[in-house]
């Protein structure tokens, strides 16, 4: 049976090698797709496995998954154990050695990027969801969108070296007018500057870290656990007392606490797209920072 | 790679599951212990539980030792069941059984996040991403606790098929340890394939080709084939819709298998009438 699959498996493999000179990207998120789709241009073809409306910590198994992992020159992944549920299995089933760990078509963003809330002592799992490596929600901080596809650019290179030029230039292309538009998102979101809110998961840190607002208090109680009653209690205290007016959560999360912490404390709720793709409007990582500041400015109402 | 290739080891390993489940299946059809399996199924997921809160990895031997040792005790306690004189006391008993310890695992689990998820994924099952070295040891196993049944298959058939209150003195039941016997390669069966494939669709390869094909036909041997037949057909069928799709195949799986009593009813029905 396993020399069967093995024969099938270089068969298709030696076809796959004919098809077509584009590099095929496969990513574990959309903000990776949109940002690989810039910088690559026309010599890439790029896939997401999970669409943007879901949370990444969770996929659902399903067969298109593997073909697209098996067909893929390059693997993008957003790293720091975000993916650690389902990417492992997916990539043991889907048995391209092309994109395997250690290999140069796997790209870990993650290790090119300063993390947030590294842990210098071990995790157990009764803190909760607490990423050990940092918190991976990377990709909210525009800035860290510029080093991802600089890291992006210069991996497709080495793919890929005849096509050097144009990836440098649609980097610099992006650069530019990221770097711009982080000025005029900023300059948007004065108001907030200073600000204490409050978020729903510990996701939304590098967003504050970026505009300069402070999170001061979530509603979970710890990473990925839903809050209690107790907990919710002293939330509805702290709102108060520091007379806190904003709280930001993601589409995917359950909104119930937060409209009972909205109903006795009057604090506005944000829901603010975490991913490119998680509302229909949001098509690029430009969008995705044009629907968050758009958001903000209507729940913050200045 | 050819797309049968994707879901050829998810084939495998319900074909499987297949060949034991509607085996024990139509055992526990006879019995009128139905939730029985669901009630073992939960309490291999309720091990992994606890076996997460002693900080053990979910798919790790380790886990795998305290979803059976947990299974063991209860199928030691499913086993004194024959003792109990009343058929609905008994369903009542592995009910409760069954909500309890669903409960406990949401209880242990709820701490972690980690952990809630884990507790879906035992549900839901991921048959997809299973690998060819996990199918050759549940084979192995599947394949020693076939040979047990086949060659004691007398004292099993008449476990399971005397128990009802109407032939209880004419057949003389075999002692205790063949019951307790059963429901621990019972427990194994579904240890083995929940951590793999989640309660979702262990219960359903459980109970719906044993149950179709007790409609159509009536002798154990005969109903023990045409299960496997329906079950593979509906797995085939389901895993090639998922791929399709792009559906979640476990549960595309289930819900295609869901079609089989309906057929089997309509070929039942067609057949009295004539």
């Amino acid at each position: 049976m396993n020399i069967i699959v093995k024969i099938v498996f270089l068969i298709c493999l030696l076809a796959s090698y004919s098809v077509s000179a584009t590099i095929k990207i496969v990513t574990t998120t959309q903000d990776l797709a949109s940002i690989a789709n810039i910088v690559g241009g026309e010599n890439v073809e790029v896939k997401s496995l999970t669409p943007g409306t879901r949370d990444p910590h969770y996929a659902e198994a399903k067969p298109s998954m593997i073909r697209k992992v098996y067909r893929a020159d390059l693997l993008l992944l957003i790293g720091a154990d975000i993916e650690i549920g389902w990417l492992p299995a997916l990539l043991r089933s889907a048995r391209n050695s092309d994109v395997q760990k250690g290999s140069r078509g796997y790209l870990d963003l993650s290790s090119s990027i300063d993390l947030l809330g590294k842990l210098k002592i071990a995790t157990d799992r009764s803190m909760g969801d607490v990423h050990a490596k940092g918190n991976p929600h990377y990709w909210l901080d525009p800035n860290n969108g510029i080093l991802m596809s600089q890291v992006i650019a210069e991996r497709l290179t080495e793919l890929d070296p005849e096509n050097k030029e144009s990836y440098r230039q649609r980097q610099s292309t992006f650069e530019n007018k990221l770097a711009q538009k982080i000025v005029e998102w900023r300059e948007k979101l004065l108001p907030l500057k200073g600000k204490s809110v409050v978020a729903y998961h510990k996701s939304l840190t590098y967003l504050a870290e970026a505009f300069d607002f402070k999170i001061v208090a979530e509603v979970e109680p710890k990473p990925g656990i839903s809050p209690s009653a107790k907990h919710l209690n002293k939330l509805v205290n702290l709102i108060k007392e520091q007379n806190i007016k904003l709280l930001i959560l993601e589409p995917y999360y359950e909104k119930r606490s937060s409209e009972l912490l909205s109903k006795k404390t009057g604090i506005q709720i944000a829901v603010l797209p975490q991913s490119v793709g998680a509302m229909p409007e949001i098509e690029n990582y430009f969008d995705l920072f044009d629907g968050i500041v758009s958001e903000l400015k209507i729940a913050g109402n200045f | 790679m050819a797309d049968w290739i994707i879901l050829l080891p998810a084939f495998v390993m319900m074909a499987l599951m297949i060949a034991t489940h509607t085996y024990l299946g139509l055992h526990v059809l006879a019995r009128g212990i139905i939730f029985v399996d669901l009630a073992l199924a939960q309490i291999a997921a309720l091990g992994v539980s606890i076996a997460f809160l002693f900080g053990q990895e979910s798919h790790g031997y380790e886990s795998q030792g305290y979803a059976f040792g947990a299974t063991l005790i209860a199928a030691f306690g499913f086993a004194k069941l024959r003792e109990l004189p009343n058929k609905t006391i008994r369903e009542v008993t592995i009910g409760c059984v069954y909500v309890v310890a669903t409960a406990l695992s949401i209880v242990i689990l709820s701490r972690s996040s980690q952990g809630m998820e884990e507790l879906k994924a035992m549900f839901n099952g991921n048959v997809l991403w299973v690998q060819w070295h996990e199918i050759m040891t549940v084979a192995i196993a599947y394949i020693v606790l076939s040979l047990l049944h086949v060659l004691y298959h007398k004292k099993f058939q008449a476990l399971s098929f005397s128990t009802s209150e109407t032939t209880e003195e004419s057949i003389e039941k075999p002692p205790f340890i063949w019951e307790f016997l059963f429901f621990a390669t019972f427990a194994l069966t579904i240890t083995l394939a929940v951590n793999i494939a989640g309660v979702l669709l262990v219960f359903a390869f459980l109970i719906i080709p044993a149950f179709s094909a007790s409609i159509i036909v009536d002798s154990f041997l005969a109903r023990l084939l045409v299960g496997w037949l329906m079950g593979i057909l509906g797995s085939a069928i389901g895993l090639w819709l998922s791929l399709l799709a792009d559906l979640p195949v476990g549960a595309t799986v289930v819900s295609v298998l869901g079609v089989l009593p309906i057929i089997a009813i309509s070929f039942g029905f067609i057949k009295s009438r004539r």
